[in-house]
């Protein structure tokens, strides 16, 4: 093994970024083999049911894209097909706005705060009780450590419902000298880094003050967010007032108000498309 | 985040025949070690005696890397050792301390390779590292590289003595820059001694090293690891730092004198499906 020459005025304090003292470092190989396996997978996967095909939920119901068009889901670990997901265009999404007004005007935002309430406090528990099996799906689909999604992601997915579903019926304390009221349908993207717990973000807070939401999640991790419009479904929640559309299109309008620009350039395309608007 | 992510390996679940082969890792990485003023060469003998041949034979238990033993006692090492694979070691350059005239700490490392030592564990200037005199510290460390000869070198960082992480670091960059073999965390005479989070932290640095010059630096954390259990934890973090390759007593090694035994015991344990009494096991 050939030593260099050592000499202080070489030693660079942190190699970062590939690079040490701005000089770039040669690729090395390190071996993370089989030399001492110490454990197994801890989560097993084969009891996971998973659909064929994933529809859009629309209104309550999951109803097939207008278009007929399905795109393929993979997981990152094997890349291997997952499912299909159908790809909602205009009229799909005009069918989810729609929907989306409705409940708004005769159910949600007429409905009692504490009845609210109710209904995410009932979200929560069976995201609770299915976090193991989401936890699972989440990592298949989107490719994340299961220490991540089992420990950290579902954990707080199930306490931010229980988080807004507590302050539902207190909202009047819970903006000093200002009162929160529902303000209609919330357009809501959401990328493919914490896909449930995005999710969780977006639809607690809008819920609980009473709007209706209409959510595409990230085209590369739908399959959590179509399993959570399940749950929403056994929570009996009303219809319309969550609406999930899974898409894989470029800008794709909601509405003259809203509108869903999806990748690729989405900050830019989004900006353009946000500025000069009204917000509500 | 050191912190952090060292507990973390401390919670991997090991299955029971990787368990086995992991206490069996543990022991041929095993520098047994006494540094006390009342070493006697009887007690470094027996200590020898106990490194060649751990257990009865018919555990298959490897020996152990090698004895460290103060420089007086190498001789006596080396004899007994002659014509066994186990190393002898010895501490040198004014252990634990390191204050001494430079000329002297290295007319201690030319005696003590004299006498046969394999490897030599030296303890950098901390004086001089607190100070900013980083300059020395390096020049110190070349200079016993080159009183070696074909020995090992293994530099003591003290790391309980350096106060931070980032300190740790830039005594382990200088280590490596100025040919250590090694890098070994503690004397064993401080407190804090070895820790995951400071280990950790060293091998980073051993990983960055090896990316910007394809040389692999060994490790070797002493001091304050007493169960099977710690051990097993820093083979984790060992396997999941720098990989298969650290995964030997060329690159990686405990400093330890009262492990072994409590090792040996959950081998026992593991092979019998029962625990033995301590007093089967001979005096570390």
């Amino acid at each position: 093994m050939s030593r260099r020459k050592p000499s202080i005025s070489q030693l660079p304090i942190v190699v970062r970024n590939g690079e040490a003292n701005g000089r770039p470092v040669a690729k090395r190989h390190l071996d993370f083999g089989e030399r001492w396996s110490y454990a197994p997978a801890p989560e097993a996967s084969n009891y996971i049911k998973l659909r064929d095909r994933y529809q859009l939920f629309i209104n309550g119901r999951f109803v097939e894209p207008k278009s007929g068009d399905y795109f393929d889901s993979i997981n990152p670990a094997t890349e291997k097909k997952l499912a299909e997901i159908g790809s909602a265009n205009e009229k799909d999404i005009d069918l989810a706005v729609k929907a989306a007004r409705r409940a708004y005007k005769n159910v949600w935002s007429k409905m009692p705060r504490r009845e609210r309430g109710k209904y995410l406090f009932r979200i929560a528990r069976l995201i609770q009780e299915k976090a193991r099996e989401l936890a699972v799906l989440e990592t298949m689909d989107g490719g994340k450590t299961i220490k991540e999604s089992r420990d950290i992601d579902l954990p707080l997915v199930a306490a931010h419902f229980f988080h807004y579903a507590g302050w539902a019926d207190k909202l009047e304390y819970a903006f000093p000298g200002r009162k929160a009221r529902p303000l209609g349908v919330a357009g809501q993207i959401i990328p493919w880094n914490f896909p449930l717990l995005m999710a969780a973000w977006k639809l607690a807070p809008a819920l609980a003050c009473g709007n209706t939401c209409v959510l595409k999640p990230a085209e590369t991790t739908s399959i959590t967010a179509l399993h959570l419009a399940q749950i929403l479904q056994e929570a009996e929640l009303p219809d319309g007032v969550v609406n999930k559309l899974a898409a894989y299109s470029s800008i794709t309008p909601i509405s003259t108000r809203l509108r869903l620009p999806v990748r690729p350039k989405l900050g830019n395309e989004s900006r353009q498309l946000s500025s000069g608007r009204r917000k509500n | 985040m050191a912190e952090e992510r060292a507990a973390a390996f401390g919670r991997r679940s090991i299955k029971p025949s990787s368990k086995l082969e992991g206490l069996k890792l543990v022991v041929s990485m095993m520098d047994l070690t006494t540094l006390e003023g009342s070493d006697t060469p009887g007690k470094i003998e027996f200590l020898c005696r106990k490194a060649m041949q751990p257990l009865d034979p018919h555990y298959q238990v490897p020996s152990c890397a090698a004895v460290c033993v103060y420089p007086n006692l190498v001789r006596i090492a080396r004899t007994f050792l002659e014509h066994s694979s186990v190393k002898v070691a010895s501490v040198a350059t004014a252990f634990p301390a390191g204050l001494m005239p430079a000329k002297l700490k290295l007319r201690e490392v030319r005696g003590a390779v004299r006498d046969g030592a394999d490897e030599i564990d030296m303890v950098i200037n901390r004086a001089s590292f607190l100070a900013g005199e980083y300059e020395r510290v390096f020049d110190e460390i070349a200079a016993t590289r080159e009183a070696c000869g074909t020995a090992h070198l293994k530099v003591i960082l003290e790391t309980g003595e350096l106060q931070t992480y980032d300190n740790v670091r830039l005594a382990s960059e200088i280590a490596m820059r100025a040919g250590a073999d090694f890098i070994k965390t503690s004397t064993g005479k401080i407190s804090p001694a070895a820790t995951m989070p400071v280990t950790l932290v060293m091998l980073e640095a051993i990983r960055d090293y090896f990316y910007e010059t394809g040389i692999r630096i060994g490790m070797k954390p002493a001091g304050g690891i007493r169960t099977a259990k710690e051990a097993l934890a820093y083979l984790v973090m060992v396997k999941e730092t720098l990989g298969d390759d650290w995964l030997t007593a060329v690159l990686f090694r405990f400093g330890a004198s009262t492990l072994l035994n409590d090792v040996l015991m959950q081998l026992v344990k593991v092979v019998d499906a029962n625990y033995q009494n301590a007093d089967y096991f001979s005096l570390p």
